[in-house]
């Protein structure tokens, strides 16, 4: 069984002595002009909290060694190397698209609850002022979200956002973000934060580019 | 990822909740060839979701690291 970490480029150094999940030793192989990063396992791998630390920590070592890579998705495992290589054929040009796309930059998240739910009571007993009531809410929300989320995508090549309104305001979101450019998104993010008092706000990062691997149009 | 050693248990928390989320879901997916038990990828998940996904909790979390986080900024 082969478990896959990362997809890199030809100019993928190598890693001598790098333990994956459960120790397995961490091996590269060629597929074209393409650089896999994969472990052995005699069986289908039995994944658990370390497990998820472990397939992160090999994507972070290669990243923090200033490696371009796209990394797996932990569901990623093969029967062997040849399905591995099949499958990364099969996508090869949209796999060097998402490495040209990410090069040099690194993702950012930023997640941001309200304090407290905007359900209002106004109206509750009157279906016409209680929907008046939810159209405004629902209004606020796009306002508070524009103002979290758009001068971060400003400071972004590329950005994801997910956001619930139901039982309270949540938002999560992912930016890619050239590394010369970490300091003023983190400092844009503070001002962001100091603005809004009544809301949680989290800033997690840099990370390796997990949310920006598939070609996507800017939201 | 910087050293967890800076980071208040909320953020260690709050990271570790981003971790598993993009460790699971997002990243370069080849094939549909999936041979994993996904049962205890879910719960892994599904833990720490339920740990953070209510705004009280976050709040809570908060409410005890503000003073390192303040500090930590």
């Amino acid at each position: 069984m082969i478990h896959l970490y990362a997809i890199a480029g030809d100019s993928l150094p190598r890693r001598d002595g790098l333990a994956g999940i459960d120790g397995a030793a961490v091996e590269i192989s060629s597929v074209d002009d393409l650089r896999v990063v994969f472990s052995r396992h005699e069986r289908g791998l039995h994944v658990d909290e370390n497990g998820v630390v472990e397939h992160a920590r090999v994507i972070d070592d290669l990243t923090s060694a200033g490696a371009t890579v796209l990394p797996a998705r932990l569901q990623s495992d093969y029967a062997d190397e040849g399905a591995l290589a099949t499958a990364v054929r099969e996508r090869a040009l949209s796999l060097r698209n998402a490495l040209q796309r990410v090069a040099g930059r690194v993702e950012l998240g930023v997640r941001a609850a309200e304090r407290t739910t905007s359900e209002r009571a106004a109206g509750a007993d009157d279906p016409a002022a209680y929907m008046r009531a939810r159209l405004a809410d629902a209004q606020r929300l796009d306002q508070v979200v524009a103002a979290i989320h758009e001068p971060l995508a400003a400071l972004s090549d590329d950005s994801v956002r997910h956001v619930v309104t139901i039982g309270g305001f949540k938002m999560s979101s992912a930016y890619l973000v050239k590394k010369e450019t970490l300091d003023d998104f983190r400092s844009v993010f503070d001002t962001i934060v100091s603005e809004h008092p009544d809301l949680a706000l989290v800033c997690t990062g840099p990370w390796p580019p997990y949310s920006f691997v598939a070609a996507r149009g800017r939201e | 990822m910087t050293d967890d050693a800076q980071r208040s248990p909320l953020q260690q928390q709050i990271t570790l909740l981003e971790l598993v989320d993009r460790v699971l879901n997002k990243g370069v997916s080849l094939t549909g060839d999936i041979t994993l038990s996904v049962a205890d990828v879910d719960l892994v998940y599904v833990g720490l979701r339920v740990l953070l996904a209510s705004v009280g909790t976050l709040e809570e979390l908060e409410q005890q690291d503000r003073p390192r986080l303040e500090a930590g900024r």
